[in-house]
């Protein structure tokens, strides 16, 4: 029998796609847009406009996230260091790039407004991420106040992850209160900071500053090193594990 | 920055493939360009060394994908469906088989993807695992929910 999806032979790029393609490409700027011309001048207007009349733009109504809204963080961390604040359904309200590394990543494409399932499943398709993944440790933490959310949101996290990477490639936990409001304290992601925190506390001669710029696959050499155990503090088990914070017992 | 020359090529070599993918995922043959533009741009601008010629396509699939599946989380997307008629893509008249087309086009763009990649592109089951990102348990699921849903919607398995 003739192959059904064979009529998709006959569709192809004509030339004059191919070259206001290559045109643009070579430009490196947007094609111009049908419609978006007026509604970009209108946006410009009222802007201007507010800005005039002095309308209420307070600092809280444009800080990117109020923090009671916040319900619940996840940090990443490989080299990349960043940080997801989430509104109770999940989805992303507010991101933090803890180094350059992570801003990198985060400026191809802005994920404030998708579900943290969303923004994992991009984030572990990306080239630049699949990258630092070819010898590189994922290492994601959760924190949230309400517990049972904390759990819920790690099983869903353990799951993508799990469809995408080696068990032996992440590591997936959750976090106190205290570990949150400590790392924020050194301006560091809470999932780096609580594998930095086992590391001191196997070897005190261990600052947090020495550490603090390693990657994850490096810190898991070192706790590796001084621990004997051929297992991350969070790698264990991370298929997993609702009811242990993996550390700090 | 690719030059222009390699650019053009790569035009030439994948374009019909990408307008294939945007055939299979977008619902208007207008948003097509601004896919291509994405692709290209991300290929001229990115210096991604290349393992092989294989590698350069997966490459290719996988970001016109994950752009398809961009375009398509706008809310206007979301809401309005206004998919153009079949043969505003330029498909041969009359398609051989514009039930199956239609019926594809049906299916979750996870499916869509698999059914593509293996029965038009000719990959395996491990290839795709590996250009789509996951398992190939994964890989295997959604094609054996693809043909079963395939099979209710036409009575009978188009693939087999």
């Amino acid at each position: 029998m003739r192959n059904p999806l064979s009529d998709l032979d006959s569709i192809k790029a004509n030339s004059q796609l191919k070259t206001k393609t290559l045109q643009a490409v070579m430009k490196k700027q947007p094609l111009k847009h049908r419609s978006y011309g007026w509604g970009i001048l209108a946006l410009g207007f009222c802007f201007l406009l507010a800005f005039f009349l002095q309308l209420p733009f307070s600092r809280s109504n444009t800080a990117p996230a109020v923090k009671k809204d916040i319900y619940a963080y996840v940090s990443i961390d490989i080299n990349p260091s960043m940080e997801f604040q989430l509104d109770k359904n999940n989805k992303i309200i507010h991101i933090i790039d803890y180094n350059k590394e992570a801003a990198n990543v985060l400026k191809q494409k802005d994920l404030t407004g998708y579900t943290i399932e969303e923004a994992m499943d991009w984030l572990l398709t990306d080239k630049l991420i699949q990258d630092y993944m070819t010898k590189g440790f994922m290492q994601v933490s959760v924190y949230s106040k309400d517990t049972t959310h904390s759990v819920a949101l790690e099983k869903v996290l353990n799951m993508v992850l799990s469809a995408n990477l080696d068990a032996s490639q992440y590591g997936c936990s959750h976090a106190s209160e205290e570990e949150h409001r400590s790392a924020s304290k050194h301006h560091m992601s809470f999932g780096k900071y609580q594998v930095i925190e086992e590391i001191i506390k196997l070897n005190s001669d261990y600052r947090i500053d020495d550490l603090q710029n390693k990657s994850m696959q490096e810190l898991k050499t070192i706790y590796t090193q001084l621990s004997g155990n051929t297992s991350f503090p969070n790698d264990h088990d991370s298929h997993h594990n609702e009811n242990s914070k993996h550390h700090n017992k | 920055m690719r030059c222009e020359e390699e650019v053009s090529q790569a035009i030439d070599k994948y374009g019909d493939m990408i307008r294939r993918i945007c055939f299979i995922h977008l619902k208007k043959e207008t948003d097509v360009d601004d896919i291509f533009q994405n692709v290209f741009i991300k290929y001229a601008t990115k210096d991604i060394a290349y393992a092989s010629a294989e590698h350069e396509k997966a490459w290719f699939i996988r970001v016109s994908i994950n752009e398809c599946q961009s375009m398509l989380r706008g809310w206007f997307h979301q809401k309005v469906d206004l998919r153009d008629d079949l043969s505003k893509y330029g498909l041969a008249e009359p398609a051989h088989h514009p039930e199956v087309l239609q019926a594809i086009l049906k299916l979750r763009d996870t499916y869509r993807n698999v059914v593509y990649l293996y029965y038009y592109e000719g990959y395996k089951i491990t290839e795709i695992a590996k250009i789509l990102n996951r398992s190939e348990n994964t890989i295997h699921t959604w094609m054996k929910r693809a043909k079963e849903q395939l099979k209710e919607m036409l009575g009978g398995d188009p693939l087999a």
